[in-house]
């Protein structure tokens, strides 16, 4: 009823702008893959033996990631609880690009086996699950266990009753998160993996269309349960974020005993993060041909470019998003943020069904490229936009209007200084985000049309590591410093707030 | 206000700069012969120079080629191509004779005589390949840098000493890797299933494609990699210090004849055939075939070329193992592979 209501309320080009997007790049490729998958030519069919093989190999490594990363994840995070400045450590591999994972744990003799893929896949999501965990825990007040050990509770007892309740579903969400980003992780397995019998649902759709012999039909079986597989975690997630109370896991007001951290708990959660840095001391400038150097000028071009467009485009659309769901019902915001339990690939192979006659994946698309990203990204942005928009102060804007401001000085003056710095700090981390994609860059790309990361993707393809390893030095940096510059924003915006 | 729009719009058109540029295929210009080939068939140092741009000036033409990363990736381009109703391709160079019978449907006999033709190898010539042109051929053998014992026989690979090194090609992605399957599977019989699933633990890694493996090899990940018999005149042409040796199995070794066609689809007016065939004949030429040794390392087709003295120290296999498209079926096979290396 809102949505009609919103119509009649002359709110339809908004509407339009916001749906239309969203139809275009998730639910018709989408609902493409799907289609195909059971209306194509082709032998594959959804319980092919082949198929399944291929999934159970998915299942099996997520899970096993999964396991590990919330078991080790879990210590390290009660270890850490009271640790905020450890924390800052925890962060660092949000902004590790997979495709610099793989170069360090190559240089580091980690590769061609299941193992190698779950150790990296562990290595990365350890200091996630962690840093989950030790802010659920440091934000359970001291005065609760203080109070249970007062009338007696015995230890099972207090973390039964106490912690539990606080820590339990952040440690769910942050596995259920772990295992998704797991089952939808491609380069990891495809350079770590050492080729099959180590092969994902990712990669197998990425070798059915792209690197083998085209069989449409197998790519779309597989994208239907690389869907599945993406959508039961995330429903898992959603179900149990819905318990944890925001009040009980806001970090920066948390009334939990803040110590001073000893070296050796920084040391343990900087252990998380140093073998990212060990490939530099294998970095050979001078053995760069000047063909690599004129590759890497163009792909650097078109990185910059489209992380520069995804970012505008993410940021613009999940503003107008936010706008939208002020005035429709709350499916519409589960609805929205639909894509953040895609695989990148399946989305790739959606959209080329859904825009074949348009688009080649072998001559490569930046519109794709884009439009596609764009998507995957859009509901983290949204995500942040959200309470933002929840808070609005009404009042403020009201007395502004009052006075004589127009809707958009009253909006500049009054609400956007609340909006500027998440915006800044969006536009950093999508862009830094979008350089360091490689699956789509990869689907879509082609030999003239690359970007860093499917540089450094087809180097390392060719077993090229030491300019792979130059080219990963210098994404890591050009991410780390995006980073930085949303993390800045962020920090510039907390003392907005404390102010 | 002024301090929002400015970011915004130089954001906005730094992105959309890129937008702009044009990497994709032109529309068809007045003379034109369009090549679909793999990545390092026109590299600089392979056939570019003296295949493309040499018959850009003999045909008074433009010859625009595109690369689609191996020999399997061709197929798919091409097979992308008709699924689109968007033919643009013209001729397709270096799809093997495993390919061929999936890439048949997509082209047209152009009456050459070659194939047939006295002056063709007799390994690189079949009666089966009307339209397909072999252009070199190659015998796939395992390269070692290893005195130690050699497998003598496909069988001896499962033996303990020689786990964890062999560098091999995804068959599904390589047509080295291929070969390898099929020479095995040839060689093995009924006793294949086995032999591959025993084969699974042996492997130190199955790289997508030759070069992959082969700049794995010269990194000395591992001591043997399965490739062409050539390599070995590589590394005699460069004067590499390191000695390397080629191994041939008792049962035989497979070859890999590399060829072209034609495309129907895109080939509509008889001044197109007629490029697409002077093309074709160009690339059968002595002129071009004498180029093929050292450009493309593997033997050339044509009969009667002078081979480098390199090539005459690569040695020949006892007896070869020949591709035979009415016993074996590429997809067939591959799903079978598939199925007995799944854990």
């Amino acid at each position: 009823m809102s949505l009609i209501k919103t119509i009649q309320s002359r709110q339809i080009p908004l509407a339009l702008v916001v749906l239309f997007p969203w139809i275009a790049c998730f639910g018709a490729p989408v609902l493409s893959l799907v289609y195909q998958a059971f209306f194509s030519v082709g032998e594959a069919h959804l319980f092919d033996p082949l198929v399944i093989a291929k999934l159970k190999m998915t299942v099996f490594q997520s899970g096993i990631s999964a396991l590990v990363s919330g078991v080790l994840g879990f210590g390290l995070g009660w270890v850490l609880r009271h640790h905020p400045s450890a924390h800052a450590w925890l962060r660092i591999p949000f902004g590790i690009p997979s495709l610099v994972a793989v170069a360090a744990w190559t240089s580091l003799g980690v590769s061609y086996s299941l193992g190698a893929v779950i150790w990296a896949h562990v290595f990365f999501n350890v200091p996630w699950v962690a840093l989950s965990v030790a802010q659920a825990a440091g934000s359970v007040p001291r005065t609760w266990d203080e109070t249970a050990q007062t009338v007696g509770s015995s230890l099972w007892a207090r973390i039964r009753w106490v912690w539990w309740p606080v820590i339990g579903p952040a440690w769910i969400v942050s596995m259920a998160q772990t295992f998704s980003w797991c089952a939808s992780s491609f380069v990891i397995v495809l350079i770590l993996g050492g080729g099959p019998p180590v092969e994902t649902l990712e990669t197998a759709i990425y070798s059915s269309v792209r690197a083998g012999t085209l069989d449409l039909r197998q790519a779309c079986v597989l994208g239907v349960w690389q869907l599945l597989l993406g959508f039961g975690p995330g429903w898992l997630a959603r179900s149990c974020s819905g318990r944890l109370a925001p009040e009980r896991i806001r970090i920066s007001v948390s009334p939990a005993r803040k110590v001073s951290s000893s070296v050796w708990r920084r040391g343990l959660a900087a252990v998380w993060v140093f073998p990212y840095f060990v490939f530099l001391k294998d970095l050979e400038w001078s053995a760069w041909s000047d063909l690599a150097w004129r590759e890497l000028r163009v792909a650097l071009f078109f990185s910059l470019g489209v992380g520069v467009m995804t970012a505008f485009f993410t940021v613009l659309w999940s503003a107008l998003a936010v706008l939208f769901l002020r005035q429709v019902p709350r499916f519409f915001e589960s609805l929205l943020t639909l894509p953040a339990g895609v695989s990148s690939i399946s989305l790739a192979l959606g959209f080329w069904l859904a825009f074949a006659r348009w688009i080649d994946p072998f001559e490569g698309s930046l519109g794709a490229w884009i439009a596609i990203q764009s998507v995957i990204f859009s509901p983290m942005v949204l995500r942040t936009f959200l309470p933002i928009a929840a808070a609005s102060p009404v009042a403020a804007l009201g007395v502004a209007r009052s006075v004589g401001a127009s809707r958009w000085q009253a909006f500049w003056w009054v609400d956007w200084p609340r909006w500027r710095m998440p915006v800044w700090n969006s536009l950093f981390l999508v862009c830094s985000a979008s350089l360091g994609e490689v699956a789509v860059v990869s689907f879509f790309g082609s030999e003239n049309l690359t970007t860093v990361s499917g540089l450094i993707s087809r180097w390392m393809g060719l077993y090229q590591f030491n300019q792979a390893y130059g080219l990963s030095a210098l994404l890591m940096g050009m991410v780390l410093l995006l980073s930085l510059g949303g993390g800045f924003f962020e920090q510039k915006n907390r003392d907005f707030f404390v102010r | 206000m002024r301090r929002l729009v400015i970011p915004l719009v130089l954001g906005f058109s730094l992105g959309l700069a890129p937008a702009l540029w044009r990497p994709t295929l032109a529309l068809a210009s007045e003379a034109e012969l369009r090549v679909l080939t793999y990545q390092s068939l026109s590299a600089p140092e392979a056939l570019r120079s003296v295949l493309f741009e040499a018959f850009e000036k003999r045909c008074n033409c433009k010859v625009r080629v595109q690369s689609a990363g191996d020999a399997a990736q061709i197929l798919s381009k091409l097979e992308l191509e008709t699924l689109r109703g968007k033919a643009i391709t013209h001729v397709v160079v270096g799809i093997d004779q495993t390919l061929w019978p999936q890439a048949r449907k997509s082209s047209v006999d152009l009456k050459i005589r070659f194939p047939t033709a006295p002056q063709v190898e007799p390994e690189a010539k079949s009666e089966l390949w009307q339209g397909f042109i072999p252009f070199d051929w190659g015998v796939l053998a395992l390269l070692s840098r290893e005195k130690g014992a050699p497998p003598l026989q496909w069988q001896d690979l499962l033996k303990p000493e020689f786990s964890k090194k062999l560098i091999l090609q995804d068959p599904r992605t390589s047509t080295p890797g291929f070969a390898w399957l099929w020479g095995a599977h040839q060689s093995r019989g009924a006793a294949s299933a086995d032999f591959f699933k025993a084969l699974r633990n042996q492997w130190l890694t199955l790289t997508p494609g030759w070069s992959g493996s082969y700049s794995l090899f010269l990194k000395g990940e591992a001591p043997w990699v399965w490739t062409y018999s050539t390599s070995l005149a590589y590394h005699l042409e460069k004067q590499d210090p390191n000695s390397y040796q080629v191994h041939f199995f008792k049962e035989g070794n497979p070859i890999q004849v590399e060829g072209a066609f034609a495309v129907a689809a895109s080939l509509k007016t008889p001044e197109d055939q007629e490029r697409a065939r002077q093309f074709l004949e160009f690339l059968v030429s002595e002129k071009v075939q004498a180029e093929i040794p050292l450009r493309q390392w593997m033997y050339p087709a044509r009969k009667g070329v002078k081979l480098p003295r390199s090539f005459q120290k690569v040695p020949l296999p006892p007896s070869i193992l020949r591709w035979n498209p009415q016993e074996q079926d590429f997809r067939q096979l591959v799903r079978k592979w598939e199925e007995w290396i799944r854990p």
